[in-house]
């Protein structure tokens, strides 16, 4: 092995005479033993850590012992053999790192030989450290933007849910005026059927404004006292929508006005689920039944709880589809159980979890061939009612001329005067006395005048709040019914359990049949 | 090619034409967040869509702006994570090229799809340098160029790099310094 190949294949190399006189280094031993030169004595530079380093070197000279040479002064050490030659000896050695890491460290691919596997194992390491450290800088990166886009949505949602709520309250005027106009136009077919035209497109606008409440996060799940057989009514079109055009859906509304406090699109939800079970047990076709009845708490009744009133209302989702077998019937409340191939097992689970968060149950009646029934047994909302201060019920009813001769005094309070005005005449046509103001102080001035039976307001009220009013009211007069109407469905917990709330726009009709049920 | 290229490119439109500039950019190429993951390899085709919109939003001669970040390349790879890497692949310009392919392998047993290129010095005296270029890939060698210009750079040199042939297998380069 000529000097040439020798500094390729141990670019360290050392080669010493006899004597241990340095007589030539390879290219990279300076760099790796600092100050080592030809013509210094070996041992100046390096220690084999034997008490004579030289009979050592000598021992070893030729055989396959590996030697480790450390630097005296600055440096790294070197590991190799020592083999003999003409003129003494070679040390064949080459750097040996402590450890697989370059941080810090002067280390280059040149101090090492052509194919030292310590180069590929270096690099390994360096490069995976390198790539956590890339895939922490990485996490972070998207946690930043995930947060920007977070800011960036809810800003959209903010601005996107006041657009919705000011637009519905435009809606809400010109449905009132439509209301107005009604009244004026009896007689006339063609103009009530303009109106009518003008009112179901304002209707259909509303809709909108609610989609975009509800993309905007503006709450849909307050729970409300809902006229269960009217919510089933008004969605016939969406309900069979839901069970498919291969399935007939007939409705047998029995509980005219019974009300259940509850999420009306949760109970919507609960309803539709239960129709794509039964539409799913009837693959070719037929007839779902969508029931309602009332029915007194009774002593088999243990495992509903029980209502204020003691009263419940049954909602039947009846199939005439393959039906359960015991086993099936048996685990068909499961979370996570399902028969079908796709399912996941969690629309049954949700809907008794519903009916029993709301004081219910849920029950299935099935036989295999027969069909089944699911029904949902949920208690009646009523208010607690004093019989000696409940003057108004009746006062509601005098209101339209059916005996006590005193009128139902409201406060109405509305910032947008096109809508006041409308509610004013309308309620008066009713036979309410309205007392109309635009603003929470105008309204807390005539409160602190006089007295009124209801307190009829919009919740959002310019740079001032319709439900901080209402509490102001009803602690001045616990016997005042607050009333709240507003685009956006109210916070449960910023509601008193005794208000009621109307929603915008509003249907004139439903409000003083509102009102006069208070 | 990696992601870290793109987020080498990200990083170099940030720097100098600011963040609206680069949505623009982000926007026309069609490419998101998950486009830009360091260890990541993605389709050429992916690459060479964010390159071109660059050129085209930043206005520049695409061959220019190839130079441009191949310059930039190595400074942002020396701000990197993979500082330690550059820095054991070499301490002078000549070592650096002569080690390039042995670390570009272990890139490629790293990231199983990735293409690594290879460079050879062929010749070096005093100032000048005569480098092969060899790539699966074509229409890359102003971005060499730019390699080389951001190398001398690296290691306090002034100097130049010219193209002297190139063929659809290797281009050769000659790097003059002082």
């Amino acid at each position: 092995m000529n000097e040439h190949q020798r500094n390729i294949i141990f670019p360290a190399n050392i080669c010493v005479d006899a004597d241990f006189k340095i007589l030539s280094i390879g290219p990279v031993a300076p760099r790796l033993i600092h100050g080592l030169k030809s013509g210094g004595y070996l041992f100046d530079y390096v220690a084999c850590g034997h008490p004579n380093d030289e009979d050592y070197l000598s021992s070893v000279s030729g055989s396959d012992k590996l030697v480790r040479f450390e630097p005296k002064g600055a440096g790294s050490a070197v590991v190799g053999w020592v083999v003999p030659s003409e003129s003494g000896y070679i040390l064949a050695v080459r750097i040996s790192p402590d450890k697989f890491f370059l941080d810090g460290s002067s280390l280059q691919i040149s101090d090492f030989a052509p194919g030292d596997p310590y180069v590929h194992g270096l690099l390994m390491f360096t490069m995976q450290r390198a790539m956590i450290e890339e895939q922490k800088a990485l996490t972070i990166e998207l946690s930043v933007s995930r947060q920007k886009t977070e800011n960036l949505l809810s800003r959209f949602s903010r601005i996107a849910g006041f657009m919705a709520h000011d637009f519905n309250n435009f809606l809400s005027i010109i449905r009132l005026n439509c209301d107005r106009l009604a009244n004026d136009l009896a007689e006339d077919e063609r103009l009530l059927r303009l109106i009518d035209i003008i009112r179901s497109t304002a209707a259909r606008g509303s809709a909108i404004t609610r989609s975009l409440m509800t993309l905007s996060n503006q709450r849909e799940d307050t729970s409300l006292p809902v006229p269960i057989d009217q919510l089933i009514g008004e969605n016939v079109a969406f309900l069979s929508a839901a069970a498919g055009a291969r399935v007939t859906v007939a409705v047998d509304l029995r509980a005219p006005g019974a009300r259940v406090l509850a999420s009306p699109t949760g109970l919507l939800n609960c309803v539709v689920n239960l129709l794509i079970n039964a539409r799913d047990a009837m693959p070719s076709g037929g007839t779902i039944s969508i029931k309602t009845f009332p029915k007194a708490h009774s002593a088999t009744d243990h495992d509903i709880g029980v209502a204020d009133n003691g009263h419940f209302i049954v909602l039947q989702i009846v199939d005439s589809g393959t039906g359960m077998s015991e086993e099936v019937l048996a685990r068909a409340f499961e979370p996570l159980f399902s028969t079908k191939a796709t399912g996941n097992g969690l629309g049954l689970a949700s809907v008794r979890d519903f009916a029993l968060a709301l004081g219910g149950d849920a029950r299935i009646l099935s036989e295999q061939s027969s069909g089944t029934t699911v029904e949902l047994v949920l208690p009646v909302w009523s208010r607690t009612e004093d019989p000696t201060t409940n003057r108004f019920s009746d006062v509601g009813q005098d209101a339209t001329g059916m005996g006590d001769p005193a009128p139902v005094k409201i406060l109405v309070v509305d910032d947008e005067p096109y809508a006041l005005e409308a509610l004013v005449e309308l309620l008066g046509a009713a036979g309410f006395e309205v007392t109309a103001c635009t603003s929470a102080k105008a309204a807390e001035a005539e409160l602190a005048v006089r007295t009124f039976n209801v307190l009829l307001t919009d919740i959002v009220l310019k740079n001032e709040s319709g439900t901080d009013l209402a509490k102001l009211a009803a602690s001045r007069d616990p016997d005042l019914n607050v009333l709240l109407m507003s685009g956006y469905v109210p916070i449960d917990d910023q509601l008193d359990p005794k208000w009621s709330f109307v929603r915008k726009p509003i249907n004139t009709q439903a409000l003083i049949e509102t009102i006069r049920s208070l | 090619m990696y992601g870290m290229i793109h987020r080498a490119l990200r990083q170099m439109v940030l720097d100098e034409r600011g963040e609206e500039v680069w949505s623009s950019i982000q926007r026309t190429a069609n490419v998101g967040l998950s486009d830009f993951i360091s260890s990541a390899t993605y389709p050429d085709e992916v690459t060479q869509r964010l390159l071109s919109t660059s050129s085209e939003v930043l206005g520049q001669d695409s061959g220019k702006m190839l130079e441009q970040f191949g310059q930039f390349w190595i400074r942002y790879a020396e701000a990197s994570s993979f500082a330690s890497i550059l820095a054991f692949t070499g301490q002078d310009l000549v070592s650096f090229i002569s080690n390039l392919d042995r670390m570009h392998r272990t890139i490629e047993d790293v990231m199983i799809n990735a293409r690594m290129p290879s460079f050879s010095v062929l010749a070096h005296d005093v100032g000048q340098i005569r480098v092969e270029y060899r790539s699966t890939r074509t229409g890359l060698a102003p971005f060499v160029s730019g390699l080389f210009l951001g190398l001398l750079e690296r290691f306090n040199l002034n100097g130049s790099v010219s193209l002297i042939s190139e063929d659809s297998k290797k281009s050769i380069f000659v790097i003059h310094y002082e």
